[in-house]
């Protein structure tokens, strides 16, 4: 049942995921004419491009001859989601408790601390929070890499700084509907039967709550890739963000075309899983759909 | 429309004065007391702030201070300029859309739509890197057409807004009126209508700058956005992330243009906060 | 109703198990996904990790240029000679030993037997013969194909008046190798211990990719791009010396300071391309002092100009380019110090050396390199005019160059517009292409406030990554260009031969026929004073009137972990990585 409503959904949404997902034609329409209204007389090379494409088989990077742009890309994949991911998931956890937190002692010290937190964490450039960790955790206190992408210690600034802004994200969110959900009646009923409140936020209010974190998880994740480019850059990490943004430095079109595409696909996907999320959060949306 | 003052917190206004006096500096910094952002000195390269050189020098013996200040003027510039084609392209898009047949909204809306669906960020990048190496740059254009790649990432919020809006008002009695009358639609749309709009606009706008502000920031730290010799916060930041290591370490170099940055960003939520809830439509109502 | 009860009702019963157990299903798919995705990710440490610097942009020996690449070739080939590490001496490699005709031309190499490719198949004398024939080939377009012109019937070839099959390489029997060069080169060993000569296995012939076999000590397991380079032995190679470390990591940065960071963070064994900004602090910091070898390498870094776009085709401009700028605060201020002014495109000049050698005898280092050049005199350009280097003193040569005054006298004589003076047409506005990366656009931007300031000149900075960067030079596209040349052999011949009319690597559009006259004679003499004299009259004509303009003299830059034994410093900058080894730490 599930499973056909998800379906049910993505069929119904205008301009939904699957669309594009499956249609990169229109993508690569898209970016090569950005290209090529700047660049006129190559419109034969345009239509070999596309058959590439179709085939997944793009051809060699401009710059680096020695490689192909699909193998480029697929060894920084790896990297880019590993980076991503446990970013994503160590935010989110974070964030979450935070919101738990400041919701459950709602206008303390401990609230404002946590709200000065997500509001620094929404509006601070990342290059600004990368820099202050890299020179206390790294030249500072010597605890960790400040570059490179050897060993899991490797990990732990990228990962903290690109972790920053979801965590923030979902600080906010969880706290404004917890403390919403609060005063709601069902609560309020819960607390009456004698439970504890930090036993209703947790079993009642939560989930509720989530419904927001989630349908914001697309632009998160969008965010956290345009986060990836920032932070490969500075903390040397070779994932699809490095490529890409090096690939635009020395104009390596197909590169950089193919790091866009792969960015759609990537996100038409998260769309896709945040939809199916929502689907099992709120039973509402289950309700009214047939 | 309610003056600002009325907001108890003290927060906005002490945002408001940083931003005043950031445009006012950046209005001014060809008049300032200030050495040339461009003057090397290089045997004062590297040194830490001190009573001279407040922010300190870069590896050039350029003063930091001059430098932040007359990056502030392409980065404020960048701000309002994308701003501003945002705020061209989105409400005439909006306006044109909203008021128009229903056909035409739909068609309209749909290209926002698709645009919307495109990782936006990533193809503006693409655009960038094109943009940097063609002769339109060289003949001078890069700044403009900066102006115009970052109008570019943001005007489909303000399409939007404005749509929506344009047709709430539409069906309004006085515009059905004015139609009755056979008053031309143009002239409903631009005369009756986008006034109407203004406080619509503007809190769009208030969300809009500190956003394309960041994402000159963004742009230019990764080598895409402003070039040398222009400077900007972007610039700034990315010269000090070039030379950022435990050996020499020039921690001004990051600090001060970061919390310049920084700052300001916070200064525009806030002001931009306190303007919403000023002037936001619903709120009033 | 309460809400609560909606969600509550919901999460129970049947659908809540089908749900939970999908949940867990691809939270667990997930899990495990990502688990492993992390060890393929992360590659943990090598043996030994070098922090290369760039990216190298192909590993084919044919179309490598940079030195990056080169270090890496060299690990994953070995040619016909090897170089002693610390004596530059040519040593046997693939060859066993080598005779060379009286007259200086005709070569005899004798291979090793039963030579084999990485991949085990044989490897003899015709694999040397078609790789120094593919690396001539001018549809193959190899950027050194130059390097063996030298080989009779190579030149004539390339010009299309001759055939493959007349250029004077030839193989007796399987295992030897016979060249004849159209006139003496000492230094023909050195070159077939160089990046182009090595052999190149017939299936990379023409293509790309990096499958390909290999015959030196290690070969090529993993080049991640932007991110580093994995060798291991190569079980294959029966060469005379085998590696003492295994694994070998190049790591890639488009910046110097990612190198350094790394290095200091204790990921790389050694680190190149360090920020010239820190350097001041590795000479002199106790910690540092000890892990940093800036030795004179024979390397210049000049800036090439593009005679023809103007305002560069006027002879003035560019004599005046030249004289305003001060090279040794440009060596002290932007460069950390290390190197030394140049005046003329031989680096190394011998007021230079002995400067250097106070340096380094200041600094404590006992360890002073000889004059890698000690038979060439020199040629300096002064404000006066082009003077012996010989004949200037190591307290006059930092500023010897320089004259401001007199650059805008010569401009103002040639009708241009310069500050002070009235009248004349304005320049225009000229732009610098460069590698990105710390040192050149600060190098950039110095001479960008140094050439405003005293001539007026307003630059433009076009930075570009170092393949783009390449490509845009060799088309001549550009106005002035950042360019270094390194010594393929320690001879006067690697540099002056450079600008010829038919060079490939000239890249400026210059040529001038008695610049061309005196280094073809300078290749036929056979007598050593004459050599020396042609030497230095083309070198004359090319700082008079020639596309360059000369910046300093190179050092080489290693910042070398103490744990590793068996690094010699050298004027090619050259290192043989079987040498290297772990010591106590």
């Amino acid at each position: 049942m599930v499973f056909t409503l998800s379906f049910f959904i993505i069929r119904a949404a205008p301009g939904g995921p699957f669309d594009e997902a499956r249609d990169p034609p229109a993508e690569v329409k898209k970016a090569i004419e950005a290209r090529y209204n700047l660049d006129a007389p190559l419109w034969s090379q345009y239509l070999d491009q596309l058959q590439g494409w179709l085939l997944l088989d793009p051809g060699p990077s401009l710059r680096q001859p020695d490689h192909d742009v699909a193998s480029i890309l697929g060894a920084g994949l790896p990297i880019s989601i590993v980076l991503g991911t446990l970013a994503l998931v160590l935010g989110t956890t974070i964030g979450i408790l935070l919101g738990l937190l400041a919701a459950l002692r709602s206008g303390s010290w401990i609230d404002q601390l946590v709200v000065a937190f997500a509001s620094i964490g929404i509006s601070l450039p990342l290059y600004v929070i990368a820099g202050m960790l890299v020179l206390a955790f790294s030249f500072g206190l010597g605890w960790v890499p400040p570059a490179g992408w050897e060993t899991p210690r490797s990990l732990i600034l990228p990962v903290t700084c690109l972790a920053l802004a979801p965590a923030a994200q979902a600080a906010r969110l969880i706290r404004s509907g917890l403390i919403e959900m609060k005063t709601q009646e069902f609560a309020r009923t819960a607390r009456a039967k004698g439970r504890g409140s930090f036993d209703v936020l947790l079993r009642h209010c939560l989930r509720p709550a989530m419904i927001p974190l989630v349908s914001a998880l697309g632009p998160t994740a969008a965010a956290l890739l345009t986060g990836s480019l920032v932070i490969e850059q500075i903390f040397a990490i070779p994932g699809v963000g490095m490529h890409f943004i090096q690939g635009a430095l020395n104009r390596d079109y197909p590169l950089v075309l193919g790091a866009v595409l792969l960015y759609t696909v990537l996100l038409q996907l998260l769309t896709l899983l945040t939809d199916v999320l929502l689907l099992m959060l709120d039973p509402r949306l289950r309700e009214e759909a047939p | 429309m309610k003056p600002l003052v009325t907001t108890r917190s003290p927060v906005p206004l002490l945002g408001l004065g940083w931003l005043l006096a950031v445009l006012l500096v950046s209005i001014l910094a060809p008049l300032l007391p200030i050495s040339s952002p461009e003057s090397a000195e290089p045997s004062l390269a590297w040194s830490a702030p001190d009573s001279h050189h407040l922010m300190g020098t870069d590896a050039l013996g350029r003063d930091l201070f001059s430098r932040i200040l007359w990056g502030s003027r392409v980065s404020l510039a960048c701000a309002l300029a994308g701003a501003a084609t945002a705020l061209l392209l989105g409400v005439s898009w909006g306006l044109v859309a909203g008021g128009g047949s229903g056909r035409r909204d739909e068609l309209m809306m749909r290209v926002v739509d698709l645009l919307d669906s495109v990782p936006l960020v990533f193809l503006v990048i693409l655009l960038a890197s094109i943009a940097r190496g063609s002769s339109w740059e060289a003949a001078g254009g890069g700044l403009g057409l900066f102006f115009l790649i970052l109008g570019i990432v943001y005007w489909t919020p303000m399409a939007r807004v404005v749509r929506g809006e344009t047709r709430s008002l539409a069906r309004r009695e006085w515009a059905v009126a004015a139609t009755a009358l056979g008053t031309p639609r143009n002239r409903i749309l631009w005369r009756h209508i986008l006034p109407n709009l203004i406080p619509t606009i503007l809190v769009t706008v208030t969300l809009i700058i500190p956003r394309v502000l960041l994402f000159e920031a963004f742009l230019s730290f990764l080598g895409l956005g402003v070039q040398a010799p222009a400077v900007s916060w972007g610039t700034l930041a990315r010269d000090a992330f070039e030379v950022l290591n435990p050996v020499r370490t020039a921690w001004w170099m990051v600090a001060f243009p970061s919390i310049a940055l920084a700052v300001t960003l916070l200064a525009l939520n806030v002001v931009g906060d306190a303007l919403r809830n000023d002037l936001d439509p619903k709120r009033q109502r | 109703m309460p809400r609560g009860r909606i969600i509550r009702g919901a999460g129970s019963g049947e659908k809540m198990s089908v749900r939970g157990l999908l949940l867990l299903l691809s939270m667990a798919f997930v899990a495990i996904w990502l688990g492993s995705l992390i060890p393929d990710a992360l590659p943990g440490r090598a043996d030994l990790v070098i922090g290369n610097g760039t990216d190298p942009g192909s590993l084919h020996p044919h179309r490598a240029t940079g030195i990056a690449e080169g270090r890496v070739i060299l690990a994953l080939h070995e040619g016909l000679l090897l170089l002693d590490p610390a004596t530059l001496e040519p040593l046997p490699g693939c060859a066993v030993s080598w005779t060379v005709s009286a007259d200086g031309t005709l070569w005899r190499f004798q291979l090793q037997p039963q030579l084999a490719w990485s991949d085990g198949s044989p490897l003899d004398a015709s694999d040397f013969r078609r790789s120094w024939l593919d690396l001539l080939d001018p549809t193959q377009g190899a950027p050194y194909g130059d390097l063996l012109e030298i080989v009779v019937g190579a030149r004539q070839w390339r010009r299309g008046q001759g055939s493959r099959q007349q250029v004077q390489i030839r193989t007796e029997g399987s295992n030897t190798l016979v060249v004849e060069l159209i006139h003496p080169a000492p230094w023909f060993p050195y070159l077939c211990a160089q990046t182009p000569l090595q052999p190149v296995h017939i299936s990379s012939r023409g293509t790309a990719g990096v499958d390909v076999p290999t015959n030196g000590p290690w070969k090529l397991q993993q080049w991640r791009l932007r991110d580093r380079i994995r060798l291991v032995p190569n079980s294959n190679y029966r060469g005379p010396a085998r590696p003492a470390l295994e694994i070998i990591d190049f790591l890639a940065a488009e910046s110097g300071n990612t190198m350094l960071n790394l290095f200091v963070a204790g990921m790389s064994d050694w680190a190149v391309r360090v920020p010239a900004a820190a350097i001041p602090v590795l000479r002199s910091d106790p910690d540092w002092s000890s892990k940093w070898r800036a030795d004179p390498y024979l390397a210049i870094s000049f800036y090439r100009l593009n005679l023809e776009r103007p305002p560069l085709d006027d002879v003035a401009v560019r004599r005046a380019l030249s004289l305003s700028i001060d090279r040794m605060q440009l060596c002290q201020d932007v460069l950390g110090g290390d190197p030394e002014p140049a005046h003329g495109f031989v680096p190394w000049a011998p007021a230079a050396m002995e400067r250097q050698r106070r340096k380094l005898q200041k600094r404590g280092v006992s360890t002073v390199l000889d004059d890698p050049l000690p038979d060439y005199q020199g040629a300096t350009l002064t404000a006066q005019g082009v003077i012996p280097s010989i004949e200037v003193s190591a307290e006059q040569w930092p500023k010897i160059g320089y004259d401001p005054q007199l650059a805008r006298e010569l401009l103002a004589k040639s009708g241009w517009k310069v500050p002070g003076m009235a009248g004349g047409r304005s320049l225009p506005a000229i732009e610098i292409l460069l590698p990105s990366g710390g040192t050149n656009t600060l190098v950039a931007e110095w001479l960008q406030l140094c050439w405003k300031r005293e001539l007026g000149l307003d630059t433009r900075i076009r930075a570009m990554e170092w393949r783009s960067f390449l490509d845009a030079q060799r088309s001549v596209d550009y106005d002035i260009s950042r360019s270094n040349w390194i010594a393929d052999f320690p001879d006067v011949a690697t540099f002056l031969t450079l600008f010829t009319s038919d060079a490939p690597n000239n890249r400026t559009g210059w040529s001038d026929a008695e610049y061309d006259r005196h280094v073809a004679e300078a290749l036929h003499h056979t007598d050593v004073k004459q050599r020396q004299r042609s030497w230095y009259l083309a070198e004359k004509i090319l700082l008079e009137r020639g596309p360059i303009l000369p910046l300093w003299s190179m050092t080489s830059g290693n910042l070398i972990s103490q744990q590793i034994t068996g690094f010699h410093a050298n004027p090619l900058d050259q290192h043989d990585l079987r040498g290297l080894d772990r010591g106590a730490p």
